[in-house]
């Protein structure tokens, strides 16, 4: 029994072993460490990147498809008629909107999440010792920039929302809600921080230098800052931002052709998102073509152009041809959204998802320079409609009374901007009537818009809902007036 | 302290000291008090020659010379050493043989050396007076016959020589032979059912001994509690036994199916009736606030042990990411026949000794073990059907049609004209469908063989066996869930009976492709008027007007899953005493278990044309679960003053290791592909690894006077890879106590009728650390998501936060006190146990909700609440008649559980603001004051928090003012037994008293809980809605569509604020009948056999309760546990 013996001693002795070390284990195999993540230029890229892929590869993204920021305004305003039976899409499409929409949660979720993100990235970028000075900027200015990206819907989406900056959830978790100047005040200042720290080249995922307009640059910033601006009814700096894009020379030209406008080689193009990975086409391109009647049971490809906006075409308009898709069923045509052509039969890449082009700049210059007073003449506000309307195969407008180079502008707007990231739905909501200052164009044109659509409207519906769940879980949420 | 101290250089031949100095710094573990006292060991190294100097010195100083020069340690006990003599010792280089013999020369003492190891022990004097005796008697050899009263052979019983190692058991016909024993010896007659008796031999040779058949378990039975056994009457501590008699009777294929009802203070509910199929366990309530959530572990989960091997408990499929997928339990691959007992463990008492892993309770598995004796072969046949035991009663045809054009009707201007009416415009409105019966009505069979061989000599004992079920479904498919078993145990005592070794090793392999579609919610839901699910030509039928709209659940089932399980488990228990009653014992196991599943789609589970959700794909999962331990443990008993004193010290090292790796291809361009994701357009692939490491310090002291005042002391110390650096370690501990008040002389004079009481309390304190690991550690990590394979953006890899870390996250603990009474009356007839037990959960490891503005949904993290939970568990057996033919007997379980929060700091400016209410249980529901339905307008109205009825449009959430509790007020089981000479015949009832749901939401509430569209509904809903104006009910008017919906009831109102869906769920189930005839012996004898049974046996046989749905346990749209009755024949031979 001696061998048994000495086996119970080493055995039984082992039990002091108990110790520290055998429970201590290192990252999971599978997962990156935070300090391995921001000690290098090439990894903590790939955490801004990350928001790109998100915006370009999900399902619930804010950027494109049925979940998106441009097709859930599209139909809250006038621009889409939906044969959807998806009761939330409904709801918003008929105005009538409560406050437990998840597709109103989704696109909020989606937004903070990514400015979740963007705020890690500033902070992994500030204690980390390991990047270069050149990354170091470029992924503050992306992360800054990205921030006031979202921001900039969420306040005009929801009004008053909670202004979180860094990633501490416990502070965050019981924020208040700003109020819709501080968020503003936040905007300008990312964005100007953005202008400082980005450059006027274009990067690749990889920060090499390419022609490819993925991840925003310097003119990015001023873009999103120029249209703040114009937001704000801060005119003059609204004009001075725009300027700097449309003079900046041969690097951003409106495409004389309207079909290369969404292509990956758009000159127009300010900042474009790329479709992720390996797959060739955009989500918007699935989500609007047709290939029959419109679904009823999906929201994906149940959308039309509303009989208003498919009407608003000038009859010589080129954009009509260029960016309307049209199919015949029987006896019936519909006409749909047709910017983007690549659906999921494409082979190659060849359009990427358009977020800034040139063109809006021309139509910010336009109302900044009207709004000021600048109507006709050289440096004017038709001068710059004029370079859209002969892009588009139309003739110069003669217009010369405020009133009507106004409505001229906002038609541009809506005909050149449709179901592209909202504009229609903001431009509604921010624009005083041209007739009477104490009325927003929303409450001219959306009681017509919202009967079409079957529903009604009233003045509370112009903000939407802050998020049901959102409220039950952050004790110090209020919520928009109208959905209590 | 020496252990501690000593033990190090034997620990480090060539290890980093630095570590170990400090973790042995760390170790400050108050267990190894308890063995300090009565036991030392010493070691140190490196000489093989002694130089040394004394004068007059204690021995245990020369010990401690020597072992310091040489690295040879000494065990001994410190008792010993207070009759020795003082050494004085004068060696140059000097062998330490040499040394130790001038050490003990004159020293009551002897010693061993073992390796490096000297074993120090009491000298055997032999007494002159005892030596000089006459030569004792030659040995006789000795064989009898044994039998019970009633004159029947009683096999298996144990005969032992009293004071001796030598014993034997009887064979089936209840002969036993002892050889070369003293003719003046005392035998010992004992086993699990019998009462012990002893008798002397007086130099006979043959002899015939009656036993009585033992009336009740409470006194002889031994309770496993993991790390030592007790007898139950002897325990400090609240444990439910089922035994394998119990678990026999029931046609089940996972051992937790058992359980249910089975035992005071377990909770166990079958998920689905789907062959495989998860449980749900809870022991003494719900203890934590989080739920079982990918992330959070499986917080309420008890821990699951096979003999001392920790299961997996938790479903083997966890990280499939499609859709419908059930879960799975590993526990399926275990054949109940190879379970000997099922322990499972409640108070701190019983659990302290688990740490952290006890908190939510203990349930322990014991394998059979092979019996000494004739070889025996035995053979278990059965066969048998399964079905729904209970229909839902839903609408038929006529009534659904009523239903539908009332609420048309009440739409007023129809909606969407041609979207909500189709049913009445392009469905076949004289052609009903009774979807029951089509979807889930069929007959499932089920076919069970098991084999197995057992015997060996006292010394090699060892038993094999090998089983085999199958199962069928309810479902229109011919999908089967097969499994094989095989077990072998095999246990060795060396002939001088120090040396006890026993392995195990079972495997279980199963095969499950059973559907992953449930179709229970449509055979629920589907409107009884519909289109046929087939062409003529056999292939799907669609509703070709509205694509994409409707489901053919036939169709479904063309999603095929195959899941395959194995789980090995291996495990060796070593056991040697070293002197008298100090045995060391070492436990090592190994448990893995392998799950690989296909989830296969092809182009006919779609509705052709509905392009875009077209997606043929392959979805296979992989996963590994691998698990070792080992356990050194040291236990010594003695006679320390007016009792005895055991003690137990011991260490747990576990590591879990789970890897898991999933492939899923799509976009195959035809259905023959899809078998290889090779050939799939697109592929994403994805792993998991996980590590999980354990490591603790654990003892026992238990000290009992005479049998009547016991105190057993438990304490842990645990360390957990799942918490950050410097929140590793926690310290648990628990003391039990037990007063046997029937072995008072004024209880033994006086109350005659009481022959067995005792009272007994505990209090201690477990933790828990169930919760996802890697939860303190900010990682980052790729997502693939669907349309961005694989992850990169502009030609590089993105990468993504993966959680919101909490590097302060720390042990829970729940605080367990236990006070019971247990009494055994009129020869133990009748014997009773009532249990009082309060369970208090703080410092909660919590899924906090967070607002999406944090950027995630929650974060786990300790919360200030705790959370309590009371109960009251009462058992009852009787023997109600006792004839030598005929007997009934009766037992009874009742659980009163309660379940509270006790406080919870800063409640209302938490995110828990609306989920919780101090005061009431975790379930409560707060609910909308409902006003009733309006008598003109069909429509609910509500009040608001001020008690004024308002338009329901403007509730908020903090208008609900009125409280639900859905949960279990009590729960529990009777159990009656008869037997008339061969015929057996057990009727088991399970009694739920519950508030739940009264219908399914999901299944019967398309939006927002209303009815009336179109989707069947039940009967009770139909008949007590609102019809027309002047009704008095508190069920709306029927609605068509969203916005008529949304005007009767607002979308605020969640169906689970609206107090109208919760019911009275209560249920009593006949939930076992199992009948038995064991053939008379002589017929038996004469086929050469040694038993031979015939039974029948029913599962789930009715079930009686107000419940809408189809099962009120399982309240959900999973299939019902299945009523199973079979058939079948079991020999022995």
């Amino acid at each position: 029994m001696k061998k048994y013996s000495i086996i119970y001693i080493i055995s039984l002795l082992t039990f002091a072993s108990s110790c520290k070390k055998f429970v201590e284990i290192g990252a999971p195999a599978t997962s990156v460490s935070a300090e391995n993540v921001f000690n290098n230029d090439i990894n903590a890229t790939s955490a801004v990147s990350y928001i790109y892929y998100d915006l370009m590869a999900n399902n619930f993204s804010v950027a494109q498809s049925s979940n998106s920021i441009g097709a859930l305004s599209a139909i809250a305003a006038d621009e889409l008629k939906t044969y959807t039976t998806g009761i939330y899409q409904l709801l918003i499409y008929r105005n009538q909107l409560l406050k437990d929409n998840t597709a109103v949660s989704n696109l909020w979720a989606s937004a903070y999440k990514n400015i979740y993100r963007a705020n890690t990235v500033l902070e992994g970028v500030a204690a980390s010792a390991g990047i270069s000075s050149a990354t170091r900027n470029q992924l503050n200015g992306e992360a800054k920039f990205l921030r006031a990206f979202f921001y900039s819907y969420l306040v005009n989406l929801y009004g008053k929302v909670p202004l979180v900056l860094s990633s501490d959830y416990k502070q965050n978790a019981t924020a208040a809600r700003a109020a819709v100047a501080d968020v503003y005040r936040q905007i300008v200042a990312d964005l100007k921080e953005a202008q400082g720290l980005l450059t006027d080249g274009y990067l690749s995922g990889a920060n090499t230098t390419t022609t490819s307009r993925i991840r925003p640059n310097k003119a990015a910033a001023t873009a999103l800052l120029a249209r703040v601006y114009l937001y704000l009814g801060d005119w003059a700096n609204a004009e001075a931002q725009a300027s700097t894009i449309i003079n900046a020379g041969p690097t951003y030209i409106l495409e004389p052709s309207l079909t290369n406008v969404f292509k990956t080689t758009s000159k127009e193009a300010i900042w474009q998102l790329q479709p992720a990975a390996t797959v060739p086409y955009t989500l918007d391109g699935v989500f609007y073509i047709l290939t029959t009647t419109p679904t009823s049971g999906f929201f994906d490809r149940s959308n039309v152009l509303s009989t208003d906006l498919f009407n608003a075409f000038e009859a010589a308009d080129n954009r009509k041809a260029a960016w309307v898709g049209s199919i015949t069923v029987g006896a019936n045509t519909y006409y749909f959204p047709g910017k983007y052509k690549s659906t999921t039969t494409a082979t190659s890449l060849t359009e990427n998802l358009m977020v800034l082009r040139l063109a809006e700049q021309f139509l910010i210059r336009a109302e900044a320079r009207a709004m000021q007073g600048k109507l006709t003449g050289a440096g004017s506000a038709v001068e710059d409609v004029n370079a859209i309307r002969l892009r588009a195969g139309l003739g110069v407008t003669t217009l010369t009374a405020p009133v009507d180079i106004m409505t001229a502008i906002e038609k541009e707007r809506r005909i050149e901007l449709f179901t592209e990231w909202g504009h229609r739905w903001f431009d509604l909501k921010r624009m005083k009537s041209f007739t009477n200052a104490s009325l927003t164009r929303a409450d001219e044109v959306m009681p017509a818009a919202a009967a079409a659509k079957g529903g009604a409207w009233a003045a509370y519906c112009a903000l939407w809902p802050i998020p049901l769940t959102e409220m039950a879980s952050d004790p110090n949420l209020d919520q928009n007036s109208g959905y209590n | 302290m020496h252990l501690k101290a000593l033990c190090k250089p034997l620990l480090l031949p060539n290890a980093n000291r630095g570590i170990l100095t400090k973790t042995l710094l760390i170790m400050k573990f108050t267990a190894i008090l308890l063995l300090a006292a009565a036991l030392q060991v010493s070691a140190k190294s490196y000489s093989q020659q002694i130089t040394l100097s004394v004068k007059d010195v204690p021995l245990e100083q020369v010990f401690k010379a020597i072992q310091s020069q040489t690295g040879y340690s000494f065990v001994y006990n410190n008792r010993l050493m207070k009759g020795t003599k003082n050494v004085s010792l004068q060696v140059d280089k000097t062998s330490i043989e040499e040394v130790l013999q001038i050490c003990f020369k004159s020293q009551p003492l002897t010693y061993t050396v073992i390796d490096k190891t000297i074993v120090v022990k009491p000298r055997e004097v032999i007494k002159p007076d005892e030596a000089a005796v006459a030569p004792a008697p030659p040995p006789i050899d000795v064989s009898g016959k044994i039998v019970n009263e009633k004159g029947e052979p009683a096999a298996g019983v144990s005969v032992s020589v009293k004071g001796t190692n030598k014993a034997t058991a009887t064979d089936a016909g209840g002969n036993f032979l002892l050889s070369g024993i003293d003719s003046k010896a005392v035998l010992v007659i004992s086993g699990a059912n019998i009462e012990t008796l002893e008798t002397s031999i007086n130099g006979r040779t043959t002899l015939d001994v009656t036993v009585r058949q033992k009336l009740s378990e409470l006194t002889e039975v031994v309770v496993n509690k993991g790390y030592y056994t007790e007898s139950k009457a002897l325990s400090t501590g609240s444990i439910g036994t089922v035994t394998a008699k119990t678990i026999q009777q029931q046609p089940v294929s996972n051992p937790l199916a058992a359980l249910v009802g089975r035992i005071a203070g377990l909770d166990v509910t079958q998920q689905s009736g789907v062959a495989g199929a998860n449980f749900t366990i809870r022991i003494r309530g719900t203890n934590s606030v989080r739920g079982n959530l990918a992330n959070s572990g499986n917080a309420n989960d008890p821990l699951v042990l096979v003999d001392g091997i920790p299961f997996l408990s938790s479903p083997t499929n966890v990280n499939t990411t499609g859709n419908g997928i059930r879960s799975l339990s590993p526990l399926n691959a275990l054949d109940p026949s190879d379970i000997q007992s099922i322990e499972v463990l409640k108070d701190a008492d019983a659990t302290a000794i688990y740490g952290s892993r006890g908190s939510n309770g203990i349930i322990l598995i014991t394998t059979k073990r092979g019996r000494a004796g004739k070889t025996q072969f035995n053979m278990n046949l059965s066969s048998g059907i399964g079905g729904i035991a209970r229909k839902a009663d839903v609408l038929n045809g006529p009534e659904y049609l009523a239903m539908r054009h009332q609420a048309i009707k009440n739409a007023g201007t129809p909606y969407n004209a041609g979207i909500y009416d189709f049913d009445l415009n392009q469905f076949d409105t004289t052609t009903f469908y009774d979807w029951q019966k089509i979807l889930i009505g069929g007959t499932a069979r089920y076919n069970n063989a098991q084999l197995s061989l057992s015997g060996g000599t006292e010394n090699n004992r060892f038993t094999a066996s090998l089983g085999y079920l199958k199962q069928t479904s309810v479902y229109p498919t011919s999908a089967a869930d097969q499994r094989v078993n095989t077990q072998l145990a095999f246990d060795h005592t060396s002939s001088d009976k120090r040396f006890k070794a026993n392995l195990t090793m079972t495997m279980g392999v199963e095969n499950n492709n059973m559907p992953t579609e449930d179709l229970v919610d449509w055979a629920l839901t589907l409107p009884p008027v519909y289109f046929p699910l087939k062409n003529d030509n056999g292939s799907y039928k669609w509703f070709a007007p509205f694509p994409g709209l409707f489901v053919n659940p036939l169709a479904r089932l063309t999603r095929t899953s195959d899941s395959k399980t194995s789980v090995l488990t291996a495990n060796g228990v070593f056991g040697y005493d070293i002197i008298e009653s100090l045995t060391v014992k070492t436990l090592v196991g190994y448990n893995r278990t392998d799950y690989t599943g296909v989830t296969l789609v092809p182009s006919t589970y779609y509705e052709p044309g509905t392009v875009g959700t077209f997606i043929r794909s392959n979805n296979t999962l992989n996963t590994n679960n691998n698990t070792w331990n080992m356990e050194p443990q040291i236990s010594y008993t003695r006679i320390l003053g007016p009792g005895s004193i055991s003690a137990l010290l011991g260490a747990t090292f576990q590591q879990t290791v789970q890897n898991a790796y999933g492939i899923y291809a799509y976009n195959f361009s035809n259905d023959n592909l899809i078998g290889n994701p090779a050939n799939a357009p697109l592929v994403q692939a994805g792993t998991t690894n996980l590590v999980y490491k354990y490591n603790a310090l654990f003892g026992r002291l238990n000290y009992n006077i005479a049998d009547k005042y016991i105190l057993n002391l438990t304490a842990r110390r645990d360390g957990s890879s799942r918490f950050g650096p410097g929140k590793q370690f926690g310290n648990f501990g628990a003391a039990g106590a037990a007063w046997i008040f029937s072995e008072e002389k004024f209880v033994k004079q006086h109350l005659r009728f009481l022959n067995f009481g005792k009272l007994r309390a505990s209090y201690g304190v477990t933790g828990n650390d169930q919760i996802g690991d890697y939860n303190y550690l900010t990682t980052y990590y790729a997502t693939s998501l669907p349309y961005g394979t694989p992850p990169s953006y502009g030609g590089n890899g993105v990468l993504n936060p993966e959680r919101l870390a909490n590097p302060d996250l720390a042990w829970e603990t729940n605080k367990k006190l236990d006070l019971a009474l247990e009494l055994g009356l009129f020869k133990n007839r009748v014997s009773v146990s009532a249990t009082w037990f309060r369970n208090r959960t703080s410092n909660q490891l919590v899924n906090y909700p967070l607002p999406a503005i944090t950027g995630f949904s929650s974060i786990l993290l300790n919360s200030p609440a705790v959370v309590q939970n009371t109960g009251i568990e009462l058992e009852l057996s009787t023997v109600n008649i006792k004839t030598t033919a005929f007997s009934w007997s009766t037992s009874t379980n009742l659980t009163i559980p309660r379940n509270k929060l006790v406080s919870f700091d800063n409640l209302a400016s938490s995110p828990y603001a609306t989920a919780y209410v101090v005061g009431q249980p975790l379930t409560v529901q707060t609910v909308f004051d409902f006003a009733g339905v309006d008598p003109k307008t069909g429509a609910n109205t509500w009040r608001n928090a001020a008690g004024t009825i308002v338009p329901a449009k403007t509730l908020t959430l903090t208008d609900r003012a009125k409280y639900v509790n859905a949960g279990k007020e009590f729960y529990g089981g009777i159990n009656n037994n008869f037997t008339w000479k061969g015929l057996s015949l057990d009727i088991f009832l399970q009694f739920v008293k519950q508030v739940g749901r009264s219908t399914n939401v999901s299944a019967f509430q398309p939006f927002i809980g209303t009815w009336g569209w179109i989707v069947n509904e039940p009967t009770k809903l139909y008949e007590r809605s609102w019809k027309q104006s002047g009704d008095i009910t508190n069920y709306h008017a029927f609605v068509s569509d969203p916005l008529q919906s949304t005007a009767v009831t607002p979308s605020v109102i969640n169906s689970s604020y609206d107090p109208n869906y919760y019911a009275d769920n209560s249920f009593i189930r006949i939930k076992n009948i199992a009948l038995s005839y064991t053939l008379p012996q002589p017929w038996v004898q004469k086929a050469r056999m040694q038993n031979l049974r015939i039974y029948m046996q029913a599962q789930n046989l009715f079930t009686f309760s107000n419940y809408m749905g189809l099962d009120p346990e399982n309240q959900s749209t999973s299939l019902p546990p299945l009523r199973i009755i079979t058939a079948g024949i079991q020999a022995t031979f």
